[in-house]
């Protein structure tokens, strides 16, 4: 299960946070400083991996965005790339051709679709066809 | 931009549209803050506003600002309030601000519950998913009770995408209002027949997630989920239910047999690398070691391993960790070893970590020096080298050295570490160092001569500073004055030069005050050993001492100052006299053992100083003496700490030691006179430049000890425990090969055999004749098994019938009725079958042989005489002494600590000798006997040469309960029975000797 979705600019602004147990705001900002701090500083040539407290931190970076997926210590890391990365792709059929500037203006895009690929912290759509369908049909309703 | 409903209406309604806020803080960079708060300002207005549009894009932007680090919890009331207008697009802002800021704890959430009721009963199924999708995350109990119904009809939804939801939903709800799983329990598990995919997945999704809670509830759902797995081509829900797998098989005895093949499958078919990785831990996992499926997930963890991919790889060693822990084969570890090491030299942190815990788990003797060479090459390399050396350092230290061959190579490792002078591991390198001496006799010759030229700084350096940490110049010198005997003969010229190092360096001065105490009395100790080993020397190291010590004299630490002013009086007083100097000997004689570092702190605290710690008991009358003879080594003892070995303990382990020591010259590290005379000529002239570095030096000698031949190291890998402490369990510990072994006590099966053959006679009279055969109690359900049996003895003219015992009222029988136990009913033939009979065993207090009184009523009636005559006699059934005991778990080092702080408890002793015709096996007739009698037993260690053998047995006495039964009373809380057995092999056979202690007779 996922805990939290950060996407963290590589200037160490969050563009993206998302909780899905609940978490005071104090102590989300403090997770953010230090989990930024952690991911940011690593080089490239490392794994996508590391243990954080009790739980293991994956994160991938693409562009000037890194991903990062807080799970539990017995989760799959290699799933949680892998539902990062059709994160990703939904975003990217979604902006076609997504860039940060995208998420800046449209935060609100990003975590409908974000809605409609996790809740509580698990996968509910692995067709990024599905997803797609799904936002396209709630845009006209805005 | 694809759309922007938001901006284009901002211009009449809005002051400002989402954009163009976004646009203005990128503006302002630099005063950011201060355009916030205007923004913020804005933003309260807004919120006030009736327009429901413009409080819906208040929220959203309000939703920005909390991403930025702006609290907005003034602004839940308006929250609700959006989230319950009519419009999806007002609505939508709402949901999205509230699942971003509400927590179960928010206090307007109860506001929420009929949001909910109505949105989940709406028209457009995107309406219901928001607000599942924050109900997720928002949800209190209260809430998840009041909105239990409408989730429960959501399950059953025509709509696959709201029943998607609403199964990963419920997970959540759960675990904040657990009876919810009870009533939702059932349509859950129906929906894992549901034949859409995504519920599929979600729903096995939620099993694993309450699986993960409490696995053995959802053992039931086994067929189902094994039957999805084998069906199912879908990624994620592989993954999903592997992991649920992991969870049940343990639980589940048949299970591992059964996913043998749908893994084996998955692990020749699949492409998804994470199924692959998640069926191989499933594998490690779940399946018994030996398998062919085992050996096939290794073989693919090993591609893993060897993958161009460093997530494969860090995820592998990872993995391979709990391979090494579970499977103890060694297939491929040579090539695993090579891959850990390499792993050893990545940049990235975490990989580098996993592959030295790796490393801790794989090396063995074989490759342990190939190891730590490479250890030690990267922690030169490497900026962060603590980790490295502490990896050396835990590896050598465990199970008390296990793995080092060679000490004197590990020895000279540790030195090659204390060059390093900020090492957070001095400390330990140090204490290591003089572990390994006390422990290792054989390896004190080279320390010495180590530990000297480690203190004794190449003059090249100028610095006149000592080049190896702090905590390493306090442990040389210590062994330079334990040790002093071990260097090399002739030692004069060490002995001269080890004493000038201690003292006359000036950077001794600067170092702290334990140091420099320790250097003045390692230089007192080689004065003091100087006639026995290098007598030549005395008046040389007189005079140093006298002319060096003053200045320590002098110092601001008052210890050092104390201690140098005792050494300036010793050498004062025996001055330069090497006859006089013999005599001091006495006041270092003593050797030093290893002793537990936490020795100390198990002695109890209420321990008065100014009583004994051994009270030595005085024989009583009830002391039947054993020939005490003083060639015999098992005569008894006055007290039980000799009785157990442990005086004799330290002279075992000083015997291979004294003989290293007698014959020095002999010894494998001896070199010859040439280097020795060399080494006097440095010693002479400490100045020339060219002194090479001790080290090499040390490298040197090293291989020169190598190629004379392999040497031979015992260590001592028992420590010297406190006296009288309780011991705690220490997990580093290892049984040395002397140590003493349970006695093997035979299984129950046997001991029931044998009980069973073990009939008395507890009656014999003018007609019948009772027999009765006591089995072992019950400790649980406190009861004792008898079983009897009559037989006929009088003459066959004569009737006996309804034979029955009486027992006393206070013994309760299960089976008694008023008349007591019928043994007979009806007429006795020849015998009468077994009859069983319960007895209660807790007014059964007392270790001691009982006679439990009983009545036994037949009739008799003879053949020409019509009435029965009817008879009474008073029988006694006799218990054992040992028939109540309970076998009490104890090693041999609590049972002398018993010994020794129960003493009270232990004032009763009694001894016996009985002879034997030599047996074969006695350890196992020992632990028959124990078995029988319900002893714990313990054999004892002797030495290896002689046939003799020694056993404790210790048994518990019942716990104390309301005496009822006459004759019975309550034994002492916490008494013990203990025997010991000495078992002596004569020529004419075999004499065993018993003792026994107790609280009482």
């Amino acid at each position: 299960m996922i805990n939290f979705i950060l996407l963290i600019s590589r200037q160490g602004k969050t563009r993206l946070k998302k909780w899905f147990v609940p978490c005071p705001e104090r102590d989300q900002f403090r997770t953010i400083k230090e989990v930024s701090s952690l991911i940011l500083n690593r080089s490239p040539k490392v794994c996508n991996f590391l243990e954080w407290r009790d739980y293991k931190l994956c994160y991938k970076r693409y562009a000037s965005l890194f991903f990062i997926a807080c799970i539990e210590q017995n989760d799959n890391e290699l799933l949680a790339l892998e539902m990062v990365h059709h994160f990703v792709e939904c975003l990217d059929r979604y902006f076609g051709n997504v860039c940060e500037l995208d998420l800046i203006f449209n935060f609100h895009k990003a975590y409908y679709i974000l809605d409609e690929i996790l809740i509580s912290g698990e996968l509910q759509e692995s067709s990024k066809r599905a997803v797609l369908h799904h936002i396209s049909e709630q845009d006209p309703l805005i | 931009m694809k759309d922007d409903e938001f901006g284009r209406s901002a211009t009449m309604v809005f002051e400002k549209s989402l954009t163009a806020m976004v646009k203005g803080i990128r503006a302002h960079r630099g005063n950011e803050s201060e355009y916030i708060q205007a923004c913020i300002t804005e933003i309260q207005k807004e919120v006030a506003s009736k327009n429901m549009s413009t409080k819906s894009m208040a929220v959203l932007k309000l939703a920005y600002l909390t991403m930025l680090g702006y609290d907005m919890a003034w602004a839940t009331f308006a929250v609700v309030e959006v989230m319950g207008t009519n419009r999806f697009a007002t609505k939508r802002p709402g949901y999205l601000a509230s699942s971003i800021s509400f927590t179960d704890q928010t206090d307007v959430g109860l506001l929420t519950i009929n949001l909910f009721k109505k949105d989940f009963g709406s028209q457009s199924q995107y309406e219901s998913g928001t607000a599942i999708n924050c109900l997720s995350n928002i949800c209190s109990a209260e809430i998840s009770r009041d909105i239990m119904t409408d989730l429960l009809s959501l399950l059953s939804s025509s709509r696959a995408y709201l029943r998607k939801k609403t199964v990963l939903c419920l997970y959540r709800i759960f675990l904040k209002d657990p009876p919810a799983l009870r009533t939702c329990f059932p349509k859950l598990k129906d929906r894992l027949g549901d034949e859409d995919q995504g519920v599929l997945t979600a729903t096995v999704n939620t099993f694993l997630e309450l699986a993960r809670k409490n696995a053995r509830n959802y053992l039931s759902l086994v067929p189902q989920l094994y039957h999805i797995l084998v069906n199912t081509q879908n990624n994620w829900l592989s993954i999903k239910l592997l992991k649920v797998f992991q969870l049940l098989s343990p639980l589940e005895p048949r299970l591992p047999a059964k996913l043998v093949e749908p893994l084996t499958n998955i692990l020749n078919t699949t492409k998804a690398q994470s199924v692959e990785f998640e069926a191989i831990r499933c594998v490690v996992r779940s399946m018994p070691e030996g398998s062919a499926i085992v050996a096939l997930a290794i073989e693919k963890l090993q591609t893993f391993l060897n993958s161009s991919d460093r997530n494969l790889r860090f995820l592998a060693l990872d993995l391979y960790k709990e391979v090494v822990e579970k499977f103890k084969e060694k297939t491929s570890l040579k090539d695993l070893h090579d891959k850990v090491l390499t792993s050893i030299e990545e940049p990235d942190l975490t990989v580098r970590r996993v592959a030295l815990q790796l490393l801790d788990r794989i090396v063995d003797p074989s490759n342990f020096q190939e190891a730590v060479q490479r250890l030690l090459e990267f922690s030169r390399k490497a900026t962060l080298n603590d980790e490295f050396i502490g990896t050396i350092l835990r590896m050598a230290a465990r199970d008390r050295y296990a793995l080092v061959e060679d000490f004197a190579w590990y020895l000279l490792i540790l030195g090659e570490i204390s060059r390093n002078m900020d090492s957070s591991y001095a400390a330990t390198v140090a204490e290591q160092f003089v572990d390994i001496c006390v422990r290792v006799p054989q390896v004190r010759p080279y320390a010495v001569t180590l530990a000297l030229g480690l203190l004794d700084t190449p003059a090249e350096a100028e610095r006149d500073s000592i080049s190896v940490c702090t905590p390493m110049v306090a442990a040389c010198a210590w062994l330079l004055g334990e040790y002093s005997g071990d260097l090399e003969k002739p030692s004069e010229a060490a002995f001269l030069s080890g004493a000038k190092v201690l003292l006359t360096s000036r950077s001794i001065q600067a170092l702290d005050a334990a140091t420099q105490t320790q250097c003045i009395w390692a230089a007192s100790k080689l004065y003091l050993a100087v006639p026995e080993h290098a007598p030549s020397t005395v008046a040389q190291l007189h005079e140093l001492l006298c002319s060096q010590l003053p200045s320590f004299v002098r110092s601001t630490h008052l210890d050092v100052s104390e201690r140098a002013r005792l050494a300036l009086n010793i050498a004062n007083f025996y001055k330069a006299d090497a006859q006089s100097l013999q005599s001091a000997k006495g006041l270092v004689a003593e050797q030093l053992l290893p002793v537990k570092p936490d020795a100390q702190a198990q002695v109890p605290v209420s321990v008065d100083l100014d009583e004994p710690f051994f009270v030595i008991e005085e024989a009583r009358p009830s002391f039947m003496p054993v020939r005490a003879d003083p060639t015999d080594p098992y005569s008894l003892a006055s007290t039980y700490k000799d009785d157990l070995g442990f005086a004799s303990e330290p002279n075992r382990a000083e015997a291979p030691q004294s003989t290293a020591q007698g014959v020095p010259s002999s010894s494998m590290y001896y070199l010859g006179k040439s280097d020795e005379r060399a080494a006097a000529e440095q010693a002479q002239e400490p100045s020339v430049p060219e002194v090479k570095d001790p080290l090499a030096q040390m490298r040197e000698r090293l291989e020169a000890q190598r190629n004379a031949g392999a040497p031979k190291y015992q260590v001592m890998r028992d420590d010297v425990t406190a006296p009288g402490a309780t011991p705690t369990p220490d997990a580093g510990q290892v049984p040395s090969s002397s140590s003493t072994a349970t006695l093997p006590i035979p299984p129950e099966k046997e001991l029931t055999d044998l009980q069973g053959r073990l009939w008395t006679v507890c009656h014999r009279g003018e007609h019948l004749a009772v027999y009765v055969c006591i089995r072992s109690p019950n400790l649980r359900k406190r009861q004792i098994r008898l079983e009897l049996r009559c037989e006929r003895l009088c003459a066959p003219e004569l009737l006996v019938s309804d034979v029955a015992l009486r027992f006393p009222s206070a013994a309760h029988v299960q089976e008694a009725d008023a008349s007591g136990r019928m043994l007979v009913v009806g007429s006795l033939q020849e015998r009468s079958s077994k009859v069983k009979a319960n007895l209660d065993s807790a007014p059964f207090l007392w270790p001691g042989v009982f006679d439990l009184r009983c009545e036994l009523e037949y009739l008799v009636k003879s053949a020409s005489s019509e009435a029965a005559e009817a008879q009474s006699l008073p029988i006694q059934l006799r218990f054992p002494a040992t028939t109540f005991l309970a076998p009490q778990p104890m090693s041999e080092d609590t049972i002398s600590d018993y010994v020794s702080s129960k003493s009270d408890l232990l004032g009763h002793q009694t001894a016996q000798a009985l002879s034997f015709e030599k047996t074969a096996d006695l350890s196992s007739l020992v632990g028959r006997c124990a078995g029988l009698c319900h002893f714990h037993g313990i054999q004892q260690a002797v030495s290896p040469q002689s046939q003799d053998m020694k056993f404790l047995l210790v048994g518990a006495v019942q716990p104390p309960s309301a005496a009822t039964l006459e004759g019975q009373r309550a034994a002492p809380t916490g008494a013990l029975v203990i025997c010991r057995c000495a078992a002596l092999v004569r020529p004419s056979g075999l004499e065993l000797r018993i003792t026994v202690k107790a609280f009482q007779q």
